[in-house]
């Protein structure tokens, strides 16, 4: 079992998250919740939860569950505060925590055997040359004019990959863990973890072709 | 000389610039002289691209359920730091 404080790492990867607050406040704050400030608890809840919820949404599908990570992330955090060294944001720690919860929330869960993503992997021809060759993208607009619907497809598309894949492509490309971090996550060596993430990105393109073939509306 | 199969192999660490300038040179020649696989390139790219926007990665929920927010409130409480 991950020990959720002991991988909550000091990347700037999730500084993403974090709204500029002064160290001074964040210390204070810190200060406040170890001393056991009622006020506290909330102020750090508040201004923290929605962004948990969105990363423990992106993992698990169940709103039930994405809550419920979020409470285990929150408690687990709080009850750790003392070990909180101030090497990274708090929002950044508290990231790191959320993505084990809902890491090992999906675990619990899962059930099912995970179906192959062979077949959405590229194909080579005896002499090395893709087969079939590689077909044209159509030109895609600048950041936040992406389409809503395109958007969605994406989504959905991420969704589609068996949880291995997903998970490595979720902390990496999205969550902006780099590759030592997402190993250390997920358990696995740094270059199983290159391996998966390759193989997703593949998988992913694959996915998306229909929707962004050239000749397909844009 | 290297074969598609061995550059889309390689190709997270061309984009990561993570080859030598020897490997390096190998790589962009191959793109230069195989369509398919500059193609295949930016169709990658455009992979990783919209993945991470479409995902909204700095996206704050805004439909929190009070009721969670409190049961959090409520658990904090209920469970105070470990001290040492």
């Amino acid at each position: 079992m991950i020990d959720l404080m002991e991988e909550a790492v000091t990347s700037e990867g999730g500084a993403k998250l974090a709204e500029a607050k002064s160290p001074t406040v964040e210390y204070d704050l810190i200060q406040r919740l170890r001393g056991g400030d009622a006020t506290a608890y909330e102020e750090l809840v508040r201004e923290n939860v929605g962004r948990m919820l969105t990363v423990a949404r992106r993992f698990l599908k169940n709103e039930e569950d994405a809550q419920d990570a979020v409470q285990e992330a929150f408690i687990n955090a709080y009850r750790s505060i003392d070990r909180f060294e101030g090497g990274s944001r708090l929002s950044t720690w508290l990231h790191r925590i959320v993505v084990n919860a809902s890491l090992m929330k999906l675990r619990s869960k899962r059930r099912r055997p995970e179906s192959s993503i062979e077949e959405l992997l590229p194909t080579f021809r005896e002499d090395g040359h893709l087969d079939p060759p590689a077909s044209q993208w159509r030109k895609l607009p600048d950041t936040m004019l992406v389409r809503d619907e395109d958007r969605r497809f994406v989504r959905e598309a991420i969704d589609k990959l068996p949880d291995t894949y997903r998970n490595v492509l979720l902390l990496r490309d999205i969550e902006g863990l780099d590759t030592a971090e997402a190993a250390k996550v997920l358990g696995i060596s740094d270059n199983a973890t290159k391996v998966r993430l390759h193989r997703a990105r593949q998988a992913l393109q694959q996915l998306l072709e229909p929707r962004f073939r050239e000749g397909t509306p844009s | 000389m290297i074969r598609c199969k061995d550059f889309i192999g390689f190709l997270d660490r061309y984009l990561d610039d993570e080859l030598s300038s020897a490997e390096r040179e190998i790589f962009s020649n191959h793109i230069r002289d195989c369509s398919c696989c500059g193609k295949y390139v930016e169709k990658y790219r455009s992979t990783i691209r919209l993945g991470k926007e479409c995902c909204d990665g700095d996206c704050i929920s805004e439909d929190v359920p009070d009721q969670l927010v409190n049961a959090i409130v409520q658990a904090m409480k209920a469970s105070p730091p470990k001290h040492g």
